[in-house]
């Protein structure tokens, strides 16, 4: 944002142009061109038959009820800015005085934002996203298949691409929010994650998480990411496999990048995943249309 | 007092400042947006269409009222919402009925992100919050096709002059505050963490293998000690300093032209080039304006021939338009006016 106005724009305000009424399309091609014109060669440009310098406004608009409604209008946006700064700042007296749940319901979800708004950030750890399936391969068999990697098949999407597409980022940013979560659970927590569901989709795990005492907008949390992750899973299972798909099961990984210092010996991707397994979870049935639009991107038809 | 209330008032009513700028901003984050949808056209149904049923339950509890528009709708009202959204953003990257490409665009943009709240990204808020702004100030004064119709004799506004002027600079303090604060919380936020003091704090992203669309460059940027800091305080700087330089027009233009370069350089490096665009369309509003009409001059110099011909072809063709209307379909309709009704 700057003041600055044109200092050699030398066109006098009042010289405003006349009221002629111009019809004539050739005469108005010709304006054009001119403009045209002028804006490649400004110093041969005419400067004062055009129109008042860009944004001009006559002196009286700074005077009584105007001003002062501008001036009330420019009040709001500085303690808009104000509530966004307070909204922005570290947790501290002057945040919490401000109270942040105030805060958070002033700005979402129109203002929401986070001080990280602007990359690049610090991030050392690597995630993934895998998943398998129970596939009916008979009327009276069942088989397990093995682990399908999705987030190494993203990042093949991702190679000398600096635009990649959002869904190649779709099975790290699941991982990542339930690897969070699982960590929040705890050692009770995760082994009722961990505990075979295959007769409902995630209520029985939530009752289990509650007679653990996990908190329950933590409890809240996990099944919107366990709902997200097994409809994710119970599409790319079935857009990946020629059988049926019964039943699905996920899992997340965790790795860190090694020390700097390590750099010559050791490289983030020679090393294992730390896993999170679910149990399993009923494939979740979905509509035909629904599935051949994610067989389009699985599959890249 | 009442001498800085009278600047105070000066400033906010007398004329509309950084209209260059602006006009820039509006070209960037248009060209943001429609670089956003275009590269995710092909996977629309997955992201926000029928195949995003696994992403509902965050969509659910999204307060985004917008996002009813596109929920549950077939892919093919998805395609048709999808392609208008687009053509919003081409609009309003050329300044085309610039105030109805700027509605048209922050509803549809909230309306087709909103859908996947998991895939959205920081950049998605600074999108939003600058097309907000955006509503009161006049993006289209310069550099748009709205400039040369509103010169036209007999064009009329319907927002009187000094409310028009009032609001644009209104607008300009909120969207140019909130950028500043952008900076400011990331800057202290790194500055805080004696990874980013000793240089080093980028080294893991330039690790992860999401981050690593051009390995080569990665490994070039980060396994050296110095390379590493170099990149590692050029950031720090451009967003620790950003407010601080905004003081002085030397040091303003400096830390902007900055900040600009690290954002792209790092959207190329770590794959996140929409995002930076939209990071650098804002932090241009801070450039000086008579260097951005300078810049505007210096690229109609280099693009004169190219955009010459381009409208030397438009009157042609619209010439041959005219002829065709005068000599086919004007006579048979005024056969018909002067037989059949009578008129």
């Amino acid at each position: 944002m700057n003041d600055e106005t044109d200092p050699r724009d030398p066109r006098d305000p009042a010289e405003t142009p006349g009221d002629a009424v111009d019809t004539d399309r050739s005469v108005a091609e010709h304006e054009v061109r001119v403009r045209t014109e002028s804006a490649t060669a400004p110093d041969d440009a005419p400067q004062t038959e055009a129109a008042p310098p860009v944004g001009h406004t006559p002196p009286d608009a700074s005077q009584g009820w105007r001003a002062v409604l501008i001036l009330a209008l420019a009040t709001v946006a500085v303690i808009h800015s104000v509530v966004i700064a307070l909204f922005l700042a570290p947790d501290g007296p002057v945040r919490d005085a401000a109270g942040p749940t105030r805060l958070a319901f002033y700005v979402n979800p129109y203002f929401q934002q986070s001080w990280d708004v602007l990359e690049p950030s610090a991030q050392r750890v690597d995630e993934s996203l895998q998943i398998r399936a129970r596939v009916q391969v008979d009327e009276e068999t069942v088989e397990e298949t093995g682990w399908i990697d999705v987030t190494a098949a993203d990042l093949r999407t991702l190679r000398r691409n600096a635009a990649p597409d959002r869904m190649s980022t779709a099975a790290r940013r699941l991982a990542t929010n339930l690897n969070g979560v699982m960590f929040e659970l705890g050692i009770g927590g995760r082994a009722v994650v961990g505990a075979s569901t295959t007769d409902g989709e995630g209520n029985r795990v939530a009752a289990g998480l509650a007679d653990e005492g996990v908190d329950p907008q933590l409890v809240a949390r996990f099944t919107r990411l366990d709902t997200m992750l097994t409809r994710f899973a119970s599409l790319y299972a079935r857009a990946s496999l020629d059988d049926p798909v019964v039943e699905v099961q996920y899992r997340v990984g965790r790795r860190v990048v090694p020390p700097r210092e390590d750099r010559d010996d050791v490289r983030v991707g020679d090393l294992e995943f730390g896993l999170f397994t679910v149990g399993w979870r009923p494939a979740v049935t979905t509509q035909e249309r629904e599935q051949r639009a994610f067989d389009t991107w699985v599959k890249g038809d | 007092m009442s001498e800085s209330r009278g600047e105070v008032v000066g400033w906010l009513t007398q004329s509309r400042h950084a209209v260059h700028a602006l006009a820039a901003a509006r070209i960037g984050v248009g060209l943001a947006v429609l670089g956003l949808l275009v590269t995710n056209f092909g996977n629309r149904q997955a992201w926000v269409g029928d195949a995003s049923l696994w992403a509902e339950p965050t969509r659910a509890v999204s307060r985004f009222p917008e996002i009813a528009l596109l929920d549950g709708v077939s892919a093919d009202i998805l395609t048709v919402v999808y392609v208008a959204v687009i053509l919003a953003a081409v609009a309003f990257v050329l300044g085309w009925r610039t105030k109805a490409a700027n509605v048209l665009l922050l509803v549809g943009f909230i309306a087709v992100t909103g859908q996947n709240p998991l895939l959205s990204t920081a950049s998605d808020n600074l999108l939003r919050i600058a097309l907000l702004w955006m509503l009161l100030m006049r993006l289209a004064d310069v550099w748009s096709l709205d400039a040369a119709r509103l010169e036209r004799p007999g064009s009329e506004q319907a927002v009187p002059e000094w409310l028009r002027t009032g609001l644009h600079n209104v607008g300009l303090l909120g969207l140019g505050t909130q950028v500043a604060l952008a900076y400011l919380a990331a800057g202290l936020a790194k500055v805080a963490q004696p990874q980013w003091q000793q240089g080093t704090a980028l080294f893991g992203t330039l690790q992860l293998p999401e981050y690593r669309p051009f390995p080569w460059l990665s490994d070039l940027l980060s396994v050296g000690t110095v390379p590493l800091a170099l990149v590692t305080w050029a950031v720090l700087v451009s967003q620790l300093f950003f407010v601080p330089a905004l003081v002085n027009r030397t040091t303003r233009n400096t830390v902007v032209v900055l900040a600009v370069a690290v954002n792209l350089f790092f959207g190329i490096v770590l794959g996140t080039l929409w995002s930076a665009f939209a990071v650098v369309a804002v932090t241009g509003l801070f450039l000086s304006d008579d260097l951005w009409e300078d810049l505007g001059y210096a690229v109609a110099d280099v693009t004169a021939p190219v955009t010459d011909r381009i409208v030397d072809a438009w009157y042609a063709l619209a010439d041959r338009v005219e002829d065709w209307w005068f000599r086919f379909v004007l006579p048979p309709v005024d056969w018909v006016r002067a037989t059949v009704f009578r008129r």
